[in-house]
């Protein structure tokens, strides 16, 4: 099994996908970096103004390494990795079945159920490696361009984050910062499950791949929605973007044990249906 | 003789279409066979349902005598198989590749991989990138895959597919080369019906899904051979030939004065003694066998019939 999953990882290395998804995001911090040196930060002025205590006159001292590190991480982790995950999860069973290497694989002495283990826990192991790349590449960069500081500005209310302005010290922020890193690294294999079985259903990949790629997005836009109330905790996008919990003064548990649990719930089913789908499928 | 594979009632359906229909036949340790048929003729359905891609709907195939479809790692344990175009990974290595693909690992694997290269005469080119390959290139990492980790029966599907007629010589006295030194067994599919007349030992022909033939090649090419006599006083040298065993029904006199003993060349030297000591002078004798590319017509427009 280990040998199977390191294969799938060599597969995985020698997709040209890999370095235009990683040329991609250089090109969204340097977007991130001519957005923040334009606009001063001079958005936070809403969450000041709320809080009497915080005055700056100033807003962009309050901008180091790591508060730039998180600005960058949050849209990378809320649209970039979804769609790159749901790529690799979608070239994994029907890119191969496509361009046929699935069969010459498929022929040999492994079962079927090992062959989407392999699979899914080497998606596994990229996403966390990409989720990493991507969170380091974002702190070294803001670290070179602004320096660090002792404490962070970070920008959130009670269970929301965007509405109010608190100090945390910068040991602390870095902590919740991996933490949060984590947190999407897991949670992407929900949309990773779900677009893996999609990948053995559909015999294209890009039909897999733009199948997770809408799921995911119908979810985010649902979860916007004022009378989606109900629903909205359990939503594939909001559980996955959970990671909010990390930044708030007094974790929820409550919020967090629902959000893992609804994370294993989706990646469980979902691989229990790829693999039950794929056993008993015909190779053409 | 142990059968390698055993191929029993093989039905395959799409939708409404049968694409295989009561499919038995099997395949002796050391055995070439040959699988014929036209386009469509359910040939690679066939391959893929052997080599466990494709669920029957009806019927079994054992791999010596390990249900493929039930024990599929036990059973392709040994088999090492290419369906239709072999397909790499472009982007790796040749070597890279079969590690992958065969998954095969360890010092001894590592010793036959090279064997193999060697074999297959790519140990030049082995650590290039496959996208770098020619078409001929592919079709002997191909080869080399099945015949890795260590494959005791290999099916190639058309491996001589896109190949210029040199290649395909190569391919051919490799295949033949591999299982004269190793009693590798066989299961080859091939448009090119000289190919599988000189490589095969056994030949299986299909048509609309269904076996028409099946047997040695040898036994096959007896049915339709003849031998043609041209002698003196035909009518009563037919009536001394209808006297020998398995002549009586299978001999003619044609409008030319010949006569036709639908028989094979074999029996050649027979009928001519016969014919010398009984006193008919003989002008001529010609024995006409048939080639598996006239037998494959024939069966097929029967079967189409």
């Amino acid at each position: 099994m280990w040998r199977d999953i390191y294969y799938e990882i060599i597969k995985l290395k020698s997709q040209k996908k890999n370095y235009i998804v990683a040329i991609g995001h250089l090109f969204f911090i340097l977007l991130c970096y001519i957005g923040i040196k334009t606009s001063n930060m001079r958005f936070l002025e809403r969450g000041v103004q709320s809080k009497a205590e915080l005055q700056f006159s100033n807003f962009m001292d309050f901008v180091d390494g790591l508060q730039f590190a998180r600005l960058a991480l949050l849209p990378t982790f809320l649209v970039i990795m979804p769609i790159f995950i749901c790529t690799i999860a979608g070239d994994a069973v029907a890119g191969e079945m496509q361009d046929g290497s699935l069969k010459l694989f498929a022929a040999r002495p492994r079962s079927r159920t090992r062959i989407i283990m392999a699979k899914f826990w080497a998606i596994f192991v990229w996403d966390i490696i990409f989720c990493v790349y991507f969170a380091t590449v974002g702190l070294l960069v803001g670290i070179a361009l602004f320096g660090i500081g002792n404490v962070q500005l970070v920008y959130l209310h009670g269970a929301k984050m965007g509405t109010e302005l608190v100090m945390m010290p910068t040991g602390q922020a870095m902590l919740c910062y991996w933490m949060t890193t984590l947190y999407f690294s897991v949670s992407m294999m929900a949309l990773g499950s779900v677009t893996l079985f999609l990948s053995t259903i559909f015999n294209r990949m890009t039909a897999a791949s733009v199948g997770g790629i809408v799921i995911y997005f119908i979810c985010y836009i649902a979860e916007k929605l004022p009378f989606m109330e109900a629903v909205r905790p359990y939503l594939l996008s909001k559980v996955m973007n959970g990671a909010i919990v990390f930044w708030l003064g007094e974790i929820p548990l409550r919020r967090a044990l629902v959000n893992f649990s609804a994370l294993g719930l989706y990646i469980c089913i979902f691989t229990s249906l790829a693999l039950f789908i794929f056993n008993s499928k015909d190779i053409k | 003789m142990t059968a390698v594979l055993e191929c029993r009632n093989l039905t395959k359906r799409f939708g409404k279409r049968t694409a295989v229909s009561g499919v038995s036949f099997s395949i002796n340790e050391g055995d070439i066979l040959g699988l014929a048929g036209p386009n469509g003729a359910g040939k690679s359905t066939l391959l893929k349902m052997i080599t466990g891609l494709i669920w029957p709907d009806e019927g079994q195939v054992l791999i010596r005598g390990i249900d493929v479809h039930q024990q599929h790692s036990q059973a392709m344990r040994q088999v090492g198989a290419i369906i239709e175009y072999p397909s790499f990974i472009t982007d790796l290595s040749g070597r890279r590749n079969l590690d992958i693909l065969s998954g095969g690992h360890g010092r001894e694997y590592r010793r036959k991989q090279d064997e193999i290269i060697r074999f297959v005469e790519l140990e030049n080119r082995v650590d290039e990138k496959v996208c770098r390959y020619s078409t001929g290139m592919k079709q002997r990492l191909g080869l080399a895959l099945v015949l890795l980790p260590d494959s005791q029966f290999i099916i190639l599907d058309e491996p001589t597919n896109g190949l210029d007629p040199g290649g395909m010589v190569e391919i051919r006295s490799l295949v033949l080369e591999y299982n004269q030194r190793y009693g590798t067994t066989v299961l080859i599919t091939s448009h090119l019906l000289h190919e599988m007349e000189n490589l095969c030992s056994s030949a299986a022909i299909l048509s609309q899904g269904q076996l028409v033939a099946f047997g040695p090649i040898k036994e096959l090419l007896k049915i339709g051979s003849h031998i043609r006599i041209v002698c003196d006083r035909p009518e009563d040298a037919i009536s001394l030939l209808s006297g020998l065993p398995g002549i009586e029904n299978n001999i003619e006199l044609r409008p030319d004065g010949s006569i036709i003993v639908l028989q094979d060349s074999e029996r050649a030297a027979e009928l001519n003694r016969e014919l010398v000591n009984a006193g008919f002078p003989v002008h001529r004798l010609e024995t006409d066998r048939q080639s598996l590319e006239d037998f494959f017509m024939t069966t097929i427009q029967k079967a189409e019939k």
